[in-house]
């Protein structure tokens, strides 16, 4: 199901994905950033969509705070996942 | 001596007080035992070190080792383990450095090179093809790491690769290192401070004979299917585009970045930091180890003239040295750190027990525990960034308060006294490196139970395991490692998980490999390892054969540190990480001294002591160590 939310204006209700610590490599595009119209979807669906490994997920942040990957998408949310942050 | 595949079976042996120079053979069944790097360390210091010799006087030795696979096509392992009685631990010392000087020492037909005595005069160490003399260096003695070096190279007829100290090295300073070229560094344990005390100012090698492997086809089988699919995986992405300083957002985000000496978790600053990782003011190249195709090493183009450079081009400073001179110190602006970072790297100091010894200075400052003039002049503060450069300098001339930082932060504090050990980060006397164990426990645990003092590459750390069908679990399947682990526990699964991953990583450094190259930290898989071991040296090894290596290795290491008359009494953490760091709750105490004792039993030692059992030593075939 590709559920797209519009708002009372009819416009696409968007948010931002930033793949981080190398996580855009697994994306099919490689890319660094998507924007996806996902209101109402939780990260995990998103990053499903995106064809990327949720396992490899090891930390998200919404707006600049953790967050679960059960977490719901509103509009104009910036998102960063992170893979398992190591040594080096 | 059996002919060997992999290894040349050849050691050089230097006595700088006589200034004699032979070598000495091994077979199979020695290379079998000990493999190479830290395999080889661990058993030269234990056979020619005398018990409680002065780290820094004429008993000490110090070994550069390489690994079984070094100088072939094998990406990451040709890298060097360096070893001696380390001044800032007195105890075991270990530093791995990576670059393309273990490559060159076995195509010059050397697998190890084992250094006794200390020159009456100034002298390097020239390797060519086969053979082997000490030069004068009294014209060197007193330049910088890279000068040295290309001063050295104008000399040698083929380009040769050097390994050398600074003046941080020549003066003593604890936390000299030894660099490999203008960007690897052999930082920790002191040992640039050894070389230094034998008057050795460098070690140039050049070699031009193929390393004989057994089965071509099979390892280039190997390095092939390396090169099709490391950008394919995520965690050698990340390095091959920013280096290890991209990972300066994740930690932050993870509120695991040190910040303000460990005090806090995350650093408003973070963004300025940041840039090290992308591509900032200045253009940037990616430079690599031996036959490696990540080069994670970057580069900056500076045009500017602000720092100095090689050929117009600048090192990109390492994650540890960005958030040792950045976010511990409360310094945002990434030009300090860049300058810093060239810095320690021409006079050859770590920068890891730099930074964080100046973060301990700063904090004594704060709490009214030390009144200098220098601090005064300089004002010495969290926050200050103009302070950084002339401290270093300071440091390095072992002039005015330098003289005392120089000696590293656990004894400055015991001369300080009044309660300055507690601003003291350090295990055994070596600073911790940039990770936060309160985020993951296991990393704590190996800052403790390291040999050769806090270091933060004993093995991989906690947040790989901590989901099922994370990329650490699929991947060290073949270790036994099979279900998720919280990074926050010390429980017995979480001491197994430290205990298997530490084995693991022992024997990439037995193998001379770079963690980044194989899983759970890189690309290469468990098996492919075995694999590649197999067709460079032609034994039918197996994993467990790998394994004991690395076990044998470990406790080699703590053996040396157990004649010296010591072990559990130093596996001990900060007390500070026992507080929260503002988003993690401290450690609990009890909870992880009670982790430390199962780790010895699990491992078969002590568990009052932490020594090796007489039984257990035996198991490993290490009758002959006491
Ligand atoms: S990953 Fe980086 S440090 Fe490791 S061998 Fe490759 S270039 Fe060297």
């Amino acid at each position: 199901m590709n559920r797209v939310f519009r708002s009372l204006k009819g416009e696409e209700m968007k948010a931002i994905v930033r793949l981080m610590g190398g996580l855009h490599a697994l994306e099919p595009h490689g890319r660094n950033e998507v924007t996806v119209t996902a209101e109402g979807l939780t990260i995990q669906r998103v990053l499903e969509r995106l064809s990327l490994p949720v396992n490899y997920v090891y930390l998200v942040l919404v707006n600049g705070g953790t967050a679960a990957i059960e977490h719901v998408l509103r509009d104009g949310d910036t998102v960063e996942v992170y893979p398992p942050i190591c040594g080096g | 001596m059996n002919a060997g595949y992999g290894y040349t079976g050849k050691i050089l042996l230097v006595d700088l007080s006589s200034g004699t120079i032979a070598s000495e053979t091994h077979d199979d069944v020695f290379y079998r035992t000990y493999l190479g790097g830290k395999g080889l360390v661990g058993y030269y210091l234990l056979r020619e070190v005398p018990p409680r010799v002065d780290p820094l006087g004429p008993k000490n030795v110090l070994v550069f080792a390489t690994g079984v696979l070094a100088g072939t096509n094998m990406p990451g392992f040709s890298r060097v383990v360096i070893g001696a009685k380390s001044p800032l631990t007195d105890g075991y010392g270990e530093s791995e450095v990576g670059g393309s000087w273990g490559a060159e020492l076995k195509r010059a037909g050397f697998d190890a090179i084992v250094i006794k005595g200390a020159s009456s005069k100034p002298v390097y160490l020239e390797i060519v093809d086969g053979s082997a003399r000490l030069v004068d260096a009294s014209e060197l003695w007193g330049l910088s790491t890279s000068d040295a070096e290309a001063e050295i190279a104008r000399r040698v007829p083929k380009k040769p690769a050097v390994m050398s100290i600074g003046p941080a090295g020549e003066r003593l300073v604890k936390f000299a290192c030894i660099m490999q070229g203008d960007r690897n560094a052999a930082g920790r344990g002191g040992l640039g401070a050894v070389m230094g005390s034998k008057k050795l100012k460098a070690i140039a090698v050049s070699g031009s004979t193929k390393v004989k492997v057994k089965n071509p086809d099979g390892l280039s089988k190997v390095t092939s299917w390396f090169a099709q699919n490391f950008l394919k995986n995520a965690p050698s992405v990340a390095l091959h585009e920013g280096g290890t300083a991209g990972l300066i957002p994740g930690l932050q985000a993870a509120s695991m970045l040190p910040t303000k000496n460990f005090s806090r978790g995350r650093f408003d600053g973070w963004e300025g930091l940041a840039k090290l990782g992308q591509k900032w003011l200045y253009e940037t190249k990616g430079r690599g180890c031996w036959a490696c195709p990540i080069r994670c090493k970057r580069t900056f183009e500076v045009k500017d003239g602000s720092v100095k450079t090689i050929n117009g081009m600048a090192a990109c400073p390492e994650y540890e040295t960005v958030a040792s001179f950045g976010s511990n110190l409360c310094i945002d602006d990434p030009l300090t750190v860049l300058k810093a970072n060239v810095y320690c790297n021409e006079m050859g100091l770590d920068t890891i027990s730099a930074g964080v010894t100046i973060a301990f200075a700063m904090e004594c400052v704060e709490k009214g525990l030390i009144d200098d003039g220098d601090l005064r002049r300089l004002e010495v503060k969290f926050g200050n960034a103009s302070c950084v450069l002339p401290l270093l300098e300071l440091i390095t001339d072992r002039k005015g308060i330098g003289d005392l930082l120089a000696e590293g932060s656990m004894r400055a504090a015991s001369r300080i006294g009044m309660g300055a050990e507690v601003f003291a980060m350090h295990v055994k006397g070596q600073e911790l490196p940039m990770h936060d164990p309160r985020g993951k426990t296991g990393v704590g645990m190996g800052y403790a139970l390291a040999d050769y003092g806090a270091d933060h590459m004993t093995a991989a750390h906690d947040p790989l395991f901590a989901k099922a069908g994370s990329y650490g679990l699929q991947t060290c399947a073949p270790l036994g490692l099979l279900e998720p682990v919280d990074p926050l526990s010390l429980n017995a699964d979480k001491v197994r998980l430290y205990l298997y991953l530490e084995m693991w990583w022992d024997a990439l450094k037995c193998l001379g490999a770079c963690f980044f190259c194989v899983v759970p930290r890189g690309l290469l898989p468990v098996p492919m390892v075995v694999e590649a071991v197999a067709a460079g040296t032609g034994w039918d090894v197996s994993l467990w054969e790998i394994m004991k290596a690395g076990e044998r290795a470990g406790c080699m290491a703590r053996a040396f540190n157990t004649r010296e008359g010591y072990g559990a009494e130093r596996d001990q953490i900060p007390a500070r990480l026992f507080e929260s760091n503002g988003n993690y709750p401290g450690i609990s105490k009890e909870r992880f001294d009670a982790a430390i004792r199962q780790y010895y039993k699990m491992r078969g030692w002590d568990p009052v002591s932490g020594a090796p059992s007489r039984a257990k030593l035996d198991e490993l075939g290490l009758y002959w160590v006491s």
